[in-house]
């Protein structure tokens, strides 16, 4: 197991890329006042397998910016746990997930809000192709200490074989009345309107699905600190499947 | 016609609280054994098939482990229940007049006979394991509506029965569902047949009296192809220190192009474990439309499924938890899409209150073929103060990518801000809470009958006054 603390103001990355990682186990303390930054890539090659533990405890007003992106493996588990531990600190997770052939991704991501004025974001957003599968456990708890907590996770897939399967399971577990909270989750396919639009302006249906999905990404990993290493393995999976269908 | 709501303007906990006197339990066994088994079916002069269906479903209790998962069911002493009373020497009558004073004192209490005159196209009355009423107008008999008590429907129809009973919901399927294969009792039997629209609800109300009691009516609706009809069941039962079970089992048959709404308002007392199971299959482009409160009993496991196994069949779940101090109302929806293009909404709200804990766990299964399959679940809670808890579990599992599926869900408390502005003007604290609690439960309340959506807000206002000040 690893385990790092970040001191007390002060701002600090790490990139954990699963290919050339020995760890599985980490846990992450951030201090009072830092900001940290965390990206976590899979990236094995498609025989491998991985399963990751991280968890991220965060002391007042510590903030987290955490993305997770799923591309590589053959089969991958993570299990996420941020515990906003002490008020104000707060959390920006993002996760990224794009399954083709037959890969199956396995994430766990649990929030604890057991602190006053502590907020989180949680976005997920999943392509899955071929006979693909994954399951997102997207939990938040809010304790009874978590006054005024602020929590909100969305997670969107899009399903574009009928060979590939999704379990969505966002859990809100709430025991405090003053707090915000609410998910959503939806699950799709690319939508014909979509495609007819892009068709009745000369673009055929392979390059507009293509487009559509690169949209429907983009939008978590543009900020990313590791968009340079992110974006051209998206945009090559992305490739292969407009080639095949 | 006009509608006096009197009965439901009187209601008030302790109507539902008090008990008649039982003495006809204590000579009743309590704890279950094959010789209880043996003894009910032989009271109720049962064909020789359900007596075998009975000792099955035991073994298989027996076998079966408690569920692991959802709220603690460990004081619940399944040794200690009585599994079958009948409330002395009782028969199931279509007259008003035939059932004993004492029990029809308590159903003219609860408003039962009142509410049938005014707007029911038949009405039933379960106490304790025993039909004491049931009556279907004649308009609808001739119609070749059948609205029986499950026990006389054993005895008139033994082929229908047999056809039907636990095919939707086996023993099998969780270790309650084999309890109440083994044990059942009463409930009700509803046939529509082909083409037939039965335009007025029918009813029945379920009332265990005596302490420790375990209730397990079954009911088994038939409607065939075209049919349409309504059902709409209220329970009730007054407080004991002793858990109590309720373990009925609902199993509903909406065939081809049929349309069924079922309705129900739970109101067990503080002491009943609630453990329902209710589950539809609908065939091709049927509707199956499924309404719920639940408001009382300690601990509530109820989550009503509908099998949209047709081409183009349709869900609507609908449902309010209120869940008071130690209460668990742990409640929600299941929709399984077999078909292509079956479509189902769920919309659940809850209201937590003085440490209550609510929780909605919800399955949404699309499986492989169903086509152009539309689901959305959308559920919101409502925390009334800082020690309640609110739980939203929604599991999907898609399976295919022709679909359209949204899920969203809401925590959230009375804003300071609506409260000042209906206190500005003139209304007080609590008033103003429960105004804002049924305007979030509104939407629910208003598919029910009018009767039942005014006794609806009524139980709600009485569970917002039952410990004073809210917030």
């Amino acid at each position: 197991m690893k385990t790092k603390l970040i001191a007390a103001n002060t701002e600090e990355q790490l990139i954990i890329r699963t290919a050339e990682e020995t760890e599985s186990c980490f846990e992450i303390t951030v201090g009072e006042n830092s900001q940290f930054s965390l990206t976590y890539f899979e990236n094995r090659n498609e025989n491998e397998f991985s399963e990751v533990t991280i968890t991220i405890t965060l002391k007042k007003n510590a903030h987290l910016d955490i993305m997770t992106a799923f591309a590589g493996s053959r089969k991958s588990k993570l299990k996420l746990k941020v515990i906003h531990e002490e008020s104000g600190s707060s959390s920006d997770q993002k996760t990224l997930f794009f399954g083709d052939k037959s890969q199956n991704f396995d994430i766990e991501s649990t929030t604890i809000l057991d602190a006053p004025d502590t907020t989180a974001k949680i976005i997920a957003k999943g392509v899955l192709n071929n006979t693909a599968t994954a399951s997102f456990d997207g939990s938040i708890h809010i304790t009874h200490n978590g006054k005024n907590a602020n929590a909100h996770l969305n997670e969107h897939t899009l399903l574009l074989s009928s060979g590939a399967k999704i379990n969505a399971v966002p859990a809100l577990k709430i025991a405090n009345n003053q707090v915000q909270a609410s998910h959503s989750a939806s699950v799709t396919r690319v939508d014909d309107e979509h495609l007819f639009y892009c068709g009745a302006r000369g673009i055929d249906e392979s390059s507009a699905t293509k487009m559509i999905v690169e949209g429907f990404l983009r939008e978590l990993y543009q900020g990313s600190n590791y968009i340079e290493k992110i974006e051209p393995i998206i945009l090559s999976k992305i490739d292969q499947i407009t080639n095949k269908n | 016609m006009t509608v006096t709501l009197d009965y439901i303007k009187n209601l008030n906990r302790t109507t539902l609280d008090d008990a008649n006197s039982s003495e006809y339990v204590n000579h009743a066994k309590k704890g279950l054994s094959r010789e209880v088994i043996v003894a009910i079916s032989k009271d109720k002069n049962e064909p020789e098939w359900m007596l075998e269906h009975r000792l099955n479903s035991y073994d298989v209790f027996m076998s079966k482990a408690m569920p692991n998962w959802g709220p603690d069911l460990s004081l619940l002493d399944l040794e200690n229940i009585i599994y079958y009373a009948r409330p002395g020497e009782v028969v199931s009558s279509t007259k008003w007049e035939d059932v004993p004073a004492e029990i029809k004192n308590t159903f003219e209490r609860l408003g039962i006979p009142e509410a049938e005159r005014k707007y029911l196209a038949g009405a039933g009355a379960q106490y304790e394991s025993q039909n004491v009423y049931h009556r279907l107008k004649e308009e609808y008999g001739k119609m070749g509506v059948i609205f029986e008590d499950m026990d006389a429907a054993l005895q008139k129809y033994p082929d229908l029965v047999k056809q039907y009973f636990m095919k939707c919901v086996t023993m099998h399927d969780h270790k309650f569902a084999a309890l109440h294969g083994a044990v059942w009792s009463g409930g009700t039997f509803i046939f529509i047949p082909e083409g037939v629209n039965v335009d007025k609800p029918l009813q029945a109300y379920f009332r265990m009296n005596a302490a420790s009691m375990g209730q397990f009516e079954h009911t088994l609706i038939i409607i065939e192809k075209g049919g349409q009809g309504s059902y709409i069941e209220g329970c009730s039962a007054p407080k004991y220190e002793n858990p109590s079970i309720h373990a009925g089992l609902v199993e509903v048959f909406v065939k081809d192009g049929a349309r069924f709404r079922y309705s129900s308002v739970e109101n067990w007392s503080r002491n009943t474990y609630n453990l329902n199971t209710k589950r539809a299959i609908v065939e091709k482009d049927g509707t199956i439309e499924w309404i719920g409160g639940n408001l009382g009993s300690g601990c509530t496991m109820l989550y009503p499924c509908s099998i949209l196994k047709g081409d183009g069949a349709r869900a609507e779940h609908l449902g309010i938890a209120f869940a008071n101090k130690d209460q668990i109302q742990d409640t929600g929806a299941k929709v399984i899409h077999v078909g292509a293009r079956t479509t189902s909404t769920v919309v659940m709200k809850s209201i937590s209150k003085a440490g209550g804990v609510s929780v909605y766990r919800g399955l949404l299964k699309i499986l492989k073929g169903a086509k152009g399959a539309k689901a959305q679940v959308k559920c919101d809670a409502l925390l009334l103060d800082d020690i309640s808890v609110s739980d939203t579990i929604p599991d999907m599992q898609i399976a295919e990518n022709d679909v359209s599926i949204g899920h969203e869900a809401k925590v959230g408390r009375i804003s300071e801000e609506q409260l000042f502005y209906l206190m500005s003007r003139g209304i007080t604290e609590d008033e103003a809470m429960a105004m804002i609690v049924n305007g979030f439960i509104e939407p629910i309340v208003k598919a029910m009958p009018l009767e039942y959506a005014v006794e609806m807000n009524r139980l709600i206002e009485m569970e917002m006054e039952s410990l004073g000040a809210v917030g």
